[in-house]
């Protein structure tokens, strides 16, 4: 089967295309034909080697020969051994718990990974709304118990992530405000229902909310980012706020002395969570399904899709990562795997 | 009025008994006729010069009073003389005859709450019931790990924890600091030098691990903490006995997606309604007799250095006093 494929994983890596062999389903497995491939952050991490833990003596991510992707569209292929509750041909949004595998024309992954949509046919959309939704709906609702009246603050607000979790929140009635990188891209984000999206670089977004909020600042903030925006981000917190950081995407690694860091969190009597979604909600938990139930029904009846700006060819995958990269994108980047 | 004013940060020796004028009652203030001063740990880091928010010296160190109200300010309408009251006092003055506050920071006691204990349970008791329901929302079946069990807001943990339905496992240093936890409702306590307090956490957790964690050590002690958590568990710190916190804690709170609070009373605004609900909970306690405070000695105010050298042996378990006016 065709499949993307990286080598070796580095920061210079390219994402080529390989002749590789069809996966089978093995015994308590599921075989997908995938249709759509949607990109994440993750993958260029990986692809990179510098998603956390890829180092480490017995990586859970690997290093070498690596077919990139987490997440497709796509239908049921073949069942393994003692898999129940599916059918051959049905369409479903699936992810790989290995985080790669994905961008083929078959993966293999697990039964508690795979969710049947009823949609007639695989689409991008279907293939975009899972792993940032899913991330988006634990933030919200997992690691942090969101309410009507919270006002919540959202970096990189029109990441995958950003829109999720804005979606999500306004649905609920919470107040989202959010950063971005430029004018284009907070223009789209207040129109999918941000309140007031401040442009990092230009604009001061602590002075900024405490603006908007009369002084009181945000209950949660979401932070994709690291660096010096997660140090200001305290200073942007409402007494007793919440900041979860799910990761470093601004590359600047983790800021600060531990000084610094427990004096400013200190200010607003605030808390900070690390967050990792398959460790919140283990996969086949309650907690995990009642996330997949909230999002497709969501998704089926059309109250919650990311928007998805540009489908690349399989074969055209490097230039997909090359655009996530360069991050003029705000949506979700997708492949199409089947012609 | 005579005063322990603190000309300059030392050792327990600096603590001298002065002559010093009384305070001026300003517009929206009380003045007290202080009855009891409690003591915490933050008294001798205050004093020693350590404390990580800064004081400004010479000063009359003390942070939690009762006494009886002698003047009020014009602008006072909601507290009279005669009134009697206790009070957090941010900026100290406690260890003194007389101190003026806020109106606003005057808690009015009932009578039949004796002025010792309206002076042992505004930091400490209003620091746990905050931590355990407001940053936390404890509840039955929860796992709490406290460190420093056998202190005064290890024994507050205990009891409100347990009151609340949650089971409770803390660390001692000292041999014989366990009795006193266990005697309010703990349901282990491990001493850290001789058993693995990380093991025991576990353990007692069914492998599954803490819910939450309230730590005033810092350092080592916090570090190991999060290994005991489970996932999507809280970690409360409210002080640095041991150290200040390792540099790591996003390696430590991400795997499990730990949440990490740094507390401070002060946060909370007195005469909020989360003020009044931690009070009116914590008063009510009291008079029920189901919360207890353990009032280990109370000292004379010429011997405010010998308390603090009994609070720095860490023998005490529970709390020291300076009874100013009884």
């Amino acid at each position: 089967m065709k499949a993307a494929f990286v080598e070796k994983a580095a920061p210079d890596s390219k994402v080529e295309m390989r002749e590789v062999p069809k996966p089978h389903a093995g015994p308590g497995q599921v075989l997908i034909e995938c249709h759509y491939g949607s990109l994440n952050w993750a993958d260029t991490m990986i692809s990179r080697g510098v998603y956390p833990g890829q180092q480490a003596a017995e990586p859970y991510v690997a290093l070498e020969n690596i077919i990139p992707g987490a997440e497709a569209s796509g239908h049921i292929a073949a069942l393994g051994e003692g898999v129940e509750g599916f059918e051959i041909g049905q369409v479903v949004t699936a992810i790989s718990p290995a985080l790669t595998g994905a961008f083929a024309e078959f993966m293999v992954t697990w039964p508690a990974f795979v969710t049947p949509l009823s949609i007639d046919a695989p689409t991008a959309e279907a293939a975009a709304f899972r792993g940032v939704g899913f991330t988006a709906y634990h933030l919200l609702f997992t690691a942090y118990q969101l309410k009507p009246d919270n006002i919540v603050l959202v970096h990189s607000i029109s990441g995958g992530v950003g829109q999720a979790v804005t979606q999500l929140a306004i649905e609920i009635g919470a107040t989202v405000f959010g950063t971005t990188g430029s004018a284009a891209k907070a223009a789209q984000a207040e129109a999918s229902g941000a309140k007031k999206v401040f442009i990092r670089g230009e604009e001061d977004f602590v002075a900024g909310v405490r603006d908007v909020t009369d002084g009181y600042g945000v209950d949660l903030v979401i932070d994709p980012l690291g660096g010096d925006v997660l140090m200001q981000s305290m200073d942007a917190l409402a007494v007793l706020g919440h900041i979860i950081n799910i990761g470093n995407t601004g590359d600047a690694g983790w800021p600060g002395s531990a000084k610094e860091f427990h004096d400013r969190l200190y200010r607003n009597c605030g808390s900070y969570q690390g967050f990792d979604v398959f460790r919140s909600a283990p996969p086949g938990s309650e907690q995990w399904q009642a996330g997949i139930d909230y999002l497709v029904e969501r998704f089926d009846d059309g109250r919650f899709s990311l928007p998805v700006a540009r489908i690349f060819p399989l074969d055209k995958c490097e230039d997909m990562f090359a655009a996530i990269r360069s991050a003029s994108s705000s949506g979700k980047l997708c492949l199409k795997i089947r012609t | 009025m005579r005063a322990i004013r603190l000309e300059k940060t030392g050792a327990p020796e600096a603590l001298q008994l002065r002559d010093t004028s009384a305070p001026g009652c300003g517009d929206n203030e009380v003045l007290l006729d202080i009855a009891y001063c409690g003591c915490n740990w933050a008294d001798t880091m205050v004093r020693s010069g350590c404390y990580p928010h800064p004081m400004n010296y010479p000063m009359i160190i003390g942070f939690e009073v009762s006494g009886t109200v002698t003047a009020t300010g014009s602008g006072v309408t909601k507290v009279k003389v005669g009134d009697r009251v206790c009070a957090i006092l941010t900026n100290g003055g406690g260890y003194a005859e007389q101190v003026a506050v806020a109106e606003e920071d005057v808690m009015p006691i009932p009578d039949d709450l004796p002025f010792d204990l309206a002076a042992a349970f505004p930091i400490q008791g209003l620091t746990v019931y905050h931590m355990l329901h407001t940053v936390y929302q404890i509840k039955p079946g929860d796992k709490v790990l406290c460190h420093a069990i056998g202190g005064g807001v290890g024994l507050y943990v205990t009891q409100m924890a347990t009151h609340a339905g949650a089971e409770v496992i803390g660390t001692v240093g000292t041999p014989g600091k366990e009795k006193l936890p266990l005697e309010y409702g703990a349901s282990r306590v491990v001493n850290y030098k001789e058993e693995d307090f990380v093991e025991a956490a576990l353990e007692f957790s069914g492998g599954a691990g803490i819910d939450l964690a309230i730590d005033s050590l810092g350092a080592s002690t916090l570090d190991r903490t999060y290994d005991a958590m489970r996932y999507l568990g809280h970690v409360i710190n409210i002080g640095e006995a041991e150290g200040e916190p390792f540099n790591n804690i996003r390696e430590r709170t991400m795997p499990k997606s730990i949440s990490f609070t740094r507390f401070h009373l002060q946060h909370i605004i007195p005469g909020s309604p989360l003020w009044e609900k931690g009070r009116k909970y914590i008063i009510e306690a009291l008079l029920d007799g189901w919360l207890k405070v353990n009032i280990v000695e109370k000292y004379p105010l010429a011997q405010a250095a010998e308390m603090h050298r009994r609070l720095e042996s860490r023998q005490v378990a529970g709390k020291l006093m300076l009874a100013v006016n009884e």
